[in-house]
């Protein structure tokens, strides 16, 4: 794995825009200014369609802007995403069916050019629960599995920066609540900044350190709040917060 | 569920009774001959049918080798430079639409002696399916899959070689099935050439020498050895667990969308391309222009008004009999993919048969249905019927199958009937299916019909041009060689408007 | 590859298929000096072309320095653009097909004539036969659409109204005759009526040769180019045909047997062929001419140009050549 396991740099996004079509363009994220900080999980929450999916895809310089920048210290996000520096969890976890979990870990490291290390896949295929399915293709495993595998193949990279989009939006109740508590301790131990876009304010409150609330299309922030620590009674507050602000936008 | 796997085997007898029966009643008609006299015939010329078998499989084994490999080399720049889709997609049709009749003794000349011709042919019969499989192929990856590889900053040509050259292998196979059988036709035609063995040698001396008996084993030996590719190819994709096979549903040409004007000035300009290729290459080889005539040579040829109007007398004869053989193929395809939904299990008795039917090869089929259904109307409808309905006949089973389970809960649940399910929602959710199977008919359906003209019926635009290559009339030769090209390119886009105008209305979101 | 140890020409019969493959390696003491020439055939191999396989196989070919090829035709394969292209020396093709050649551009000259008389018969059943020309009124012909022409000059040459005759368009096959969808076939004297023959069918066979249809069939043909700049090629290659021929005219079965040995593998019917090879006697050498192998008079040249007119070709006498012959012969 690499060495740099504490990410140093806040990602600042300033004036940032997007919008898509041609002729008639569709704004689907009004100018922002935020930074995320370094070491901490952001969890991004707002209405369906809000552009929260824009923002993180820019982010992680799968988007163009079209207006304004992303920077991660003196790096662009494709800078950052050629030596690995990005990890990703896709909404349906995106796993190859042709290749084994095993395989679609080592795959992350193959594309960052990263040496094949099949102690540590191993070892992350343990982390997040999946010991005895290391050669299971992706069919065979249940819809909270594959998240872990898609957690894990984003972790191998040791990168940086991780976005996760909803990554648990296709995992039922139960293994959500789950999988909400085991696996953001794998990133929180590294320093690893992160951040989350969901639409479950229960999620949001539980998983991150901070909550950025996005008004309906064009997105833009109307709400930034910390969740200060992690007793039953600052979720609830937390969550008391989030829920008060998105009343109010509505 | 035991009796369901026996059904294939089932199909496979009552095939064999039903054709031994009617050898039996058309003894001394010349016309058929029983799988009991086909047996005894091989085993009589075992040595001769295995020497003739190695000549043109080994000729369609390359030719299959070289024409999947040329498709996989154009699918792969289209899908790498997308904007070269248009002019490929059209070259490539045309192409795949220029008739064997005039294509063989060109390449006759290119090559000389030896087995080009046959490989070529066979390159030529199969690398059009291929294509189409792959490009549709290499396209359906989802965006996450893609997504995941730019995250690490990697391009198109990862993605390519990581993820879409592996995703496409279940289209790939299937792709592959279909050509199968093209290669065997393409290695038997390219003999015809000029060759001193083969399965198109002996098919050719059989029918001059009356030998019923021999015809029909060799078009045995044909379909047997198209009918094994086609399931060795299955089995193949089923043991590297790509699970049921998939639907080829080609999409339209790109930007069928666009205004009818902007489309008018593309087509016109990716001809003027063509042509200017056409004339390059003949001059590139040194072509003499007595036989290898350059689009000049026929645009003033069809300034004649005599000439213009043979060849449109020659179109027309043969375009009166395509279209109906061609909507009845179609029509038979889907109606008997939609019976066989209303009677489940069957499709196990009846898929052998289609298999069967659609790769004994046309060059023996269409003298013998010739002689069995005379030479009018039926005879040619019937061949290009046959020839086309098995492509749409396994593209609508695929169909119907499509219709969400919901869908059928929600008709189940108001105890509705399996017409009822059948009409209101299966057909409509196959529509895209067939349609898919009709745009890639039409060059399927122009090669039945000029080769049943040539071989079997001698009239319409397929007789012509083997008269004019007897004659050296080339510049007819070639003029008819572009007619057939221009209809085929028509054709497909007349199908593909239909296609939107319908679906527009049935099957919207397979517009978007 | 090439093997030098000397092969006794029994060996190389009895080896067969080897014989073809040896031949063109140019397996010969004189192989330094051997020039590689083709011949163009007409259809697939069978005894339609015997005497040019005992030319290659008795050396006549070797002995007059060239190494000949001979490239099989069929249905799709072309005779007049290998010989344009100069992919081979000489092609065999027929006066009609070479005149409609010329006509197109090809710098073309019929240089010999291996069938003096014309092939091309009218088969009919005898319960029904077709005897003479007249016997066509009212009766329905199986024939290629593309040989109309022909008919219609049978029967301008005897005064019968094609369109008393209904024509069925057939292709390569005598079925619609045994079926009874047709009462006569138009066809070769040599193919369908022998495959009647062999499946144990009496046919009447009416040679339009002898009712007045003339075009030499089974021509020779060279450019102009070559028979100006190769001469010695061209004519070696005609007097290995010579030779060769006459050998066949001396025994036709033997003939078939070295046929059926070069080309094992061509599903070549022994009776058949020997059938065939018999028939093709008379075309080759009528009794009522005395020439040679080959040869043509002026009289046939003038006779051709007046039914190749009734074809609607348009052809002078230049389109023959017989010097190259008549260097053979001299």
């Amino acid at each position: 794995m690499h060495n740099n396991d504490m990410a140093t740099h806040d990602i600042i996004a300033s004036g940032l825009s997007k919008s898509f079509g041609g002729a008639s363009p569709v704004d689907a994220l009004a100018p922002v200014d935020i930074t995320f900080h370094a070491g901490q999980t952001t969890a991004l929450v707002g209405p369906s369609g809000c552009g929260k999916s824009t923002l993180l895809r820019l982010i992680a310089g799968l988007e163009t802007p079209t207006k304004g920048t992303v920077m991660i210290g003196d790096e662009t996000p494709r800078d950052l995403a050629h030596r690995g520096g990005i990890g990703m969890a896709f909404q349906d976890a995106s796993l190859l069916p042709w290749r084994s979990v095993h395989g679609n870990i080592a795959l992350a490291l193959q594309l960052a050019r990263q040496p094949f290390d099949a102690a540590a896949i191993d070892d992350l295929i343990a982390l997040v629960g999946l010991e005895g399915f290391a050669d299971a293709r992706p069919a065979a495993l249940s819809g909270g599995m594959r998240q872990r595998a898609a957690i894990a193949r984003c972790l191998v990279t040791s990168p940086e920066l991780i976005l996760l989009d909803e990554p648990f939006g296709a995992v039922d109740e139960l293994t959500r609540a789950r999988l909400g508590s085991e696996l953001p301790p794998l990133w929180r131990a590294r320093g690893t900044t992160a951040i989350l876009v969901t639409h479950s304010i229960a999620e949001a409150v539980t998983l991150s350190d901070r909550v950025i609330v996005l008004s309906p299309r064009p997105a833009s922030v109307i709400a930034d709040i910390a969740v200060e620590g992690r007793t039953t009674a600052d979720i609830e507050n937390g969550m008391d917060a989030v829920s008060r602000t998105l009343a109010a936008a509505a | 569920m035991i009796y369901r796997a026996a059904f294939p085997l089932l199909g496979v007898l009552a095939t064999i009774t039903l054709w031994e029966a009617l050898s039996v009643l058309n003894a001394g008609s010349f016309v058929i001959a029983g799988p009991v006299d086909v047996a005894l015939w091989l085993r009589a010329n075992a040595s001769l049918v295995g020497h003739a078998s190695a000549a043109t499989l080994s000729a369609a084994f390359w030719g299959f080798v070289w024409g999947n490999l040329a498709a996989g080399a154009i699918a792969i720049l289209v899908i790498v430079l997308p904007r070269t889709e248009r002019f490929i997609s059209f070259a490539a049709l045309v192409i795949f639409c220029l008739p064997i009749v005039a294509t063989g003794p060109i390449l006759r000349v290119l090559y000389g002696t030896g087995t080009g011709p046959q490989i070529t042919l066979a390159a030529l019969a199969v690398y059009y399916t291929t294509y189409l499989a792959l490009v549709v192929g290499l396209r359906a990856v989802p965006t996450g899959w893609t997504d995941l590889v730019h995250l690490y900053g990697r391009g198109p040509l990862t993605i390519l070689r990581v993820v879409r050259a592996r995703a496409c292998a279940p289209y790939l196979l299937a792709g592959l099935q279909i050509a199968a059988p093209a290669a065997v036709l393409g290695a038997m035609v390219g003999e015809f050439t000029g060759a001193e063995r083969g399965l198109g040698v002996l098919t050719l001396r059989a029918m001059a020498g009356l030998d019923v008996v021999a015809t029909w084993s060799i078009a045995v030996v044909a379909a047997t050895v198209s009918i094994l590719a086609y399931l060795g190819i299955g089995a193949l994709s089923r043991l590297r667990g790509e699970g049921p096979p998939v639907l080829i549903l080609s999409t339209g040409s790109p930007g069928a969308r666009d205004p009818f004007l902007r489309r008018m000035v593309e087509a016109i300009g990716i001809t003027l391309l063509l042509l200017l290729i056409w004339q390059v290459a003949m001059d590139a080889f040194g072509l003499s222009q007595f036989f290898a005539k350059r689009p000049g040579d026929v645009l003033t040829y069809l300034g004649d008004p005599v000439a213009r109007n043979t060849l449109l007398g020659a179109l027309w004869e043969t375009l009166i009999w395509t279209v109906p053989g061609y909507a009845a193929g179609l029509v038979l395809g889907a109606g008997l993919a939609a019976a066989l939904t209303l009677l489940p299990g069957t499709a196990g008795l009846i898929m052998p048969l289609a298999v069967m039917f659609r790769s004994v090869p046309i060059i023996t089929t269409a003298p013998l249905l010739v002689l069995a259904l005379g030479r009018g109307a039926t005879g040619t409808i019937t061949i290009v019927a046959i020839m086309i309905f098995f492509p749409s006949f396994v593209a609508c089973l695929h169909g119907l199958a499509q219709t969400p389970g919901q869908v059928r809960d929600v008709f189940a649940s108001y105890g509705a009937s399996r017409l009822r399910l059948l009409v209101s929602a299966q057909i409509p959710a196959m529509l895209p299916a067939f349609f898919a199977s009709a745009r890639m008919a039409v060059p399927a359906a122009l090669l039945a019909v000029t080769t049943t003209e040539w071989l079997a019926t001698g009239r319409g635009i397929g007789a012509l041009m083997a008269l004019t290559s007897s004659t050296s009339d080339y510049n007819m030769l070639w003029s008819a060689v572009v007619a057939v090209a221009l209809v085929a390119v028509a054709a497909y886009l007349l199908v593909e408007r239909a296609e939107r105008w319908i679906l527009s209305s049935y099957a919207a979101e397979q517009l978007a | 590859m090439t093997s030098f140890t000397p092969l006794t020409r029994r060996h190389v019969l009895s080896t067969g298929a080897a014989t073809l493959g040896l031949g063109a390696l140019g397996i010969s003491p004189a192989i330094a000096q051997t020039t590689d020439v083709a011949l163009q055939l007409s259809w697939l191999h069978s005894v339609q072309f015997a005497g040019s396989y005992i030319a290659q196989e008795r050396g006549f070919w070797r002995d007059e320095g060239l190494n000949v090829a001979l490239n099989p035709g069929g249905p799709n394969a072309p005779v007049e653009p290998p010989v344009v292209a100069g992919r081979a020396l000489v092609g065999i093709s027929a006066a009609d097909y070479a005149s409609a050649a010329v006509a197109q551009g090809a710098p073309f000259k019929i240089i010999g004539v291996a069938m003096k008389k014309n092939p091309f018969a009218i088969a009919s059943l005898p319960a029904n036969a077709v005897r003479t020309p007249a016997d066509l009124v009212g009766k329905r012909i199986g024939m290629a659409i593309a040989n109309t022409p022909v008919l219609q000059a049978l029967c301008t040459l005897n005064d019968v109204d094609i369109n008393d005759i209904e024509i069925v368009p057939t292709q390569y096959d005598a079925a619609p005759l045994l079926n009874g969808q047709v009462d006569c076939l138009l066809c070769w004297a040599t193919d369908l009526p022998v495959a009647m023959a062999m499946q144990g069918v009496e046919s009447v066979t009416m040679l339009m040769a002898d009712h007045g249809y003339s075009v030499h069939s089974q021509t020779y043909i060279a450019t102009i180019d070559s028979i100006a700049n190769r001469r010695s090629d061209v004519v070696g290659l005609l007097r290995g045909e010579v030779l060769g021929w006459a050998e066949y005219e001396a025994d036709t079965d033997a003939a078939t047997d070295l046929t059926l040995a070069m080309f094992p593998d061509a599903g070549l019917d022994p009776a058949t062929q020997r059938e065939q090879a018999r028939r093709q006697i008379p075309l080759m050498f009528p009794d009522d001419a005395s020439d040679p192998f080959g040869w043509f008079t002026q009289e046939s040249v003038a006779a051709n140009i007046e039914t190749l007119a009734l074809l609607g070709r348009d052809v002078s006498p230049d389109l023959w050549d017989r010097s190259l012959l008549e260097d053979v012969y001299a």
